[in-house]
């Protein structure tokens, strides 16, 4: 398939969340190609983390579609306008193909980082222990914490723990790569760490939807930016371009109040 | 199901559900009178008291209240107290509850912001003078719901009063299935009434807890103090 | 009122042996209760909601009227669906019904006091609601529930004596046939009391020292007590 006839893996449609009367996100469409990598950014409150939240489910969005490699996800329209839903056991067999790196780590508080890695790729995938030791133990490597690997989550600092997260979602060969706000719990040197690694991913074309506030990570790894503001996509624009010449107003605005533009 | 058998042996159920009423409201209202001197003893009192009052919780809350019942009407009538069974009851379930609500009381004592001891001694009161000024009214509130549970865990303690055949509702029950044998009838009317019971009791307190104790809303004048002298 | 040193010795053994029934009968009941606890409070938590609620309907029942109807219901009702069992099954039985109205609730709190995210990072790794509890809210709320367990047991000691009315030869009730047999009521319940005050404050330790052992993780979740 060429670039301009192919269909995204990607793509989400006319998406919205309501909590209660408050729109978390509105009306919010979205489409990413195989390989690309696209970040979210926007000041907070604004739904991009609902709206990731929204893309595996996490969050079942009020109305709306989401569709991974042709596949919907939760749940989709049908001719007549009825709407689908998956059974929970449809949706846990989608969510296999979407890795999610949490702002809080979320690793599992009794297991170690190895069984951590191992335990999707075991009992999901119901891979033998062998394999799947082997496995985690490579992707540890990749996250730079083969030492580590016996440590539980506690003896972990931050940063460790969140490359052990990364470790784990990749364990499960995702398609595709969600981060939301991973090193917002970061000091600026754990952060670090945690680019780096998300550099050297995004360097191997993974498919990846990032939350952050680091614009420098934005501008050097981005394929596509998109800024929310109150719960509405406003642009998207490749970085150089959104973060040097921004077309509406409030991205101007938000890039001025972020000292990025004058 | 024999309804009609249900409505006969009902007013007979309900009378004795007054009693079981009665012996935990006493209960609880002595035990919370017991259960504040303690309970203070415990916080403010001289060090050499608390022990005693240790001994006293440990042994209520590690002996069944079976066994607390049956010592109360074994050894009263033999240290010359010749008290009623009715009596007898309400002092082996105070007794019991005394244990339980100096641990509530001396909690919501001590919850109270070290701030406001701070301030109360700043204006020169006592400790006991602050106690009964400054912590006491404002613990009041937060004693509430554990108090309510204690109600409930009365209720549900005085069925077992029926061991010493106190005639409250477990007993009456027992009574009316020796002589009649439709225990299904009487388990289900005596689960009823001891279910609305306790229900009614929390919904109530639920209700002295937000109208008449929340400082914010309440429509009581709070007291006047007297400003201390000097 | 002096002591009868000698009497208290000799009736001894028979209330040792009825201790250990006692705690033999709490034992088993908190074991039944357990198994029962975990599987109704994980529906409780993640079940369907028409079973969520008759299950909470079920937990406030049991915490909402006195033992001693249950027991008598126990009692009346295993005869008459067909289940004749002795006195001490009887009693084991019943003791479970209690126990696990408890436990229900202490293994609710336990999974609903693990962090959110902890779930989602599972749903997120492709996991099924049910593989999420097992493989991972459940070992690590375990662990919180040991403490409040612990407790539970005491209070299902407790809860023993009340086996008396259905004549179940525990503690209490052995005691109080000694009392009738030979009026030596002050000294039976003394040594009624001390064996059981041993037996509880041994539990009561052994909880507070789970209690404030820090965790590797979490805080452990309180014990409600039961007279």
């Amino acid at each position: 398939m060429n670039m301009n006839g192919a269909h995204p893996l990607l793509k989400v449609k006319n998406l919205t969340k309501k909590f209660g009367d408050h729109f978390a996100i509105k009306e919010a469409n979205l489409e990413v190609m195989r390989g690309e990598r696209v970040v979210l950014i926007g000041p907070s409150g604004s739904g991009k983390s609902t709206l990731l939240r929204c893309i595996n489910y996490l969050e079942v969005p009020t109305s709306g579609t989401v569709w991974l490699d042709g596949e919907y996800i939760g749940g989709r329209y049908n001719d007549d306008g009825s709407w689908v839903k998956d059974s929970p056991s449809q949706l846990t067999k989608k969510r296999q193909h979407i890795g999610m790196v949490f702002q809080s780590f979320n690793l599992f508080a009794h297991l170690s980082a190895l069984d951590n890695v191992t335990l999707g790729p075991r009992w999901v995938l119901n891979m033998p222990k062998k394999e799947a030791v082997e496995i985690a133990q490579q992707l540890l490597e990749k996250v730079h914490l083969e030492e580590h690997s016996h440590k539980l989550p506690a003896q972990l600092s931050g940063g460790q723990q969140q490359r052990v997260a990364i470790a784990r979602a990749l364990a499960m060969n995702p398609k595709l790569m969600l981060f939301d706000e991973p090193t917002s719990a970061l000091d600026p040197r754990l952060t670090n760490e945690v680019l780096d690694v998300m550099l050297e991913l995004a360097e191997e074309k993974m498919t990846m939807i990032v939350v952050t506030h680091e614009i420098g990570f934005a501008r050097e790894v981005a394929d596509v930016v998109f800024f929310l503001e109150e719960a509405t996509i406003v642009e998207s624009a490749p970085p150089a371009l959104l973060f040097s010449d921004p077309k509406d107003e409030r991205t101007r605005q938000f890039l001025v109040d972020c000292n990025i533009l004058k | 199901m024999d309804l009609n058998f249900m409505i006969q042996i009902l007013p007979r159920l309900l009378r004795a559900s007054l009693t079981t009423i009665q012996v935990s409201l006493l209960s609880l209202l002595l035990g919370t009178l017991f259960g504040l001197l303690m309970g203070m003893i415990r916080v403010l009192g001289p060090r050499f008291l608390h022990p005693f009052v240790n001994a006293y919780v440990t042994f209520v809350r590690g002996t069944p209240v079976a066994v607390q019942i049956y010592a109360a009407f074994f050894l009263l009538p033999r240290i010359g107290l010749n008290w009623s069974l009715f009596e007898i009851s309400v002092f082996a379930l105070t007794f019991n509850s005394v244990g339980y609500q100096i641990e509530i009381i001396r909690a919501a004592l001590q919850s109270i912001d070290k701030g406001q001891h701070e301030a109360a001694a700043a204006i020169g009161l006592g400790k006991w003078k602050a106690m009964w000024l400054i912590t006491l009214p404002q613990a009041a509130q937060r004693m509430i719901p554990p108090l309510t549970n204690e109600l409930a865990n009365l209720i549900k303690a005085s069925s077992v009063l029926s061991i010493i055949a106190l005639y409250e509702l477990t007993r009456a029950g027992e009574a009316i299935i020796a002589s009649t044998f439709r225990y299904a009838e009487v388990l289900i009317l005596m689960s009823i009434l001891y279910f609305l019971m306790i229900q009614s009791l929390t919904e109530g307190s639920n209700y002295l807890e937000k109208n008449v104790f929340n400082f914010r809303t309440s429509r009581i004048k709070t007291r006047k103090i007297k400003q201390p002298a000097g | 009122m002096p002591l009868d040193l000698d009497f208290m010795i000799r009736i001894f053994p028979e209330l040792f042996r009825a201790l250990i029934l006692t705690v033999q009968i709490s034992f088993l009941a908190l074991l039944f209760g357990i198994v029962l606890g975990i599987l109704l409070g994980s529906l409780r938590v993640i079940g369907p909601r028409y079973i969520q609620i008759p299950i909470q309907w079920l937990v406030n029942y049991i915490r909402g009227t006195p033992q001693l109807v249950q027991f008598l219901i126990v009692y009346f009702a295993l005869p008459r669906i067909g289940i004749v069992l002795n006195e001490y099954w009887t009693g084991v039985v019943a003791l479970t019904v209690i126990a696990a109205g408890y436990e229900v609730e202490i293994v609710r709190a336990a999974i609903e006091s693990i962090d959110k995210g902890q779930k989602e990072a599972a749903l997120a790794v492709g996991m099924s609601e049910v593989k999420a509890l097992r493989l991972v809210l459940l070992p690590q709320a375990m662990r919180r529930m040991i403490p409040a367990l612990t407790n539970e047991l005491s209070n299902v000691i407790k809860a023993s004596a009340l086996l008396s009315v259905i004549a179940v030869n525990e503690l209490t009730k052995v005691g109080n046939k000694i009392i009738y047999e030979t009026f030596y009521f002050f000294e039976v319940l003394i040594e009624v009391a001390v064996l059981y005050l041993i037996v509880i404050g041994v539990l009561g330790w052994i909880s507070s020292y789970f209690e404030n052992k820090v965790f590797a993780y979490g805080e452990a979740i309180t014990a409600t007590e039961v007279r």
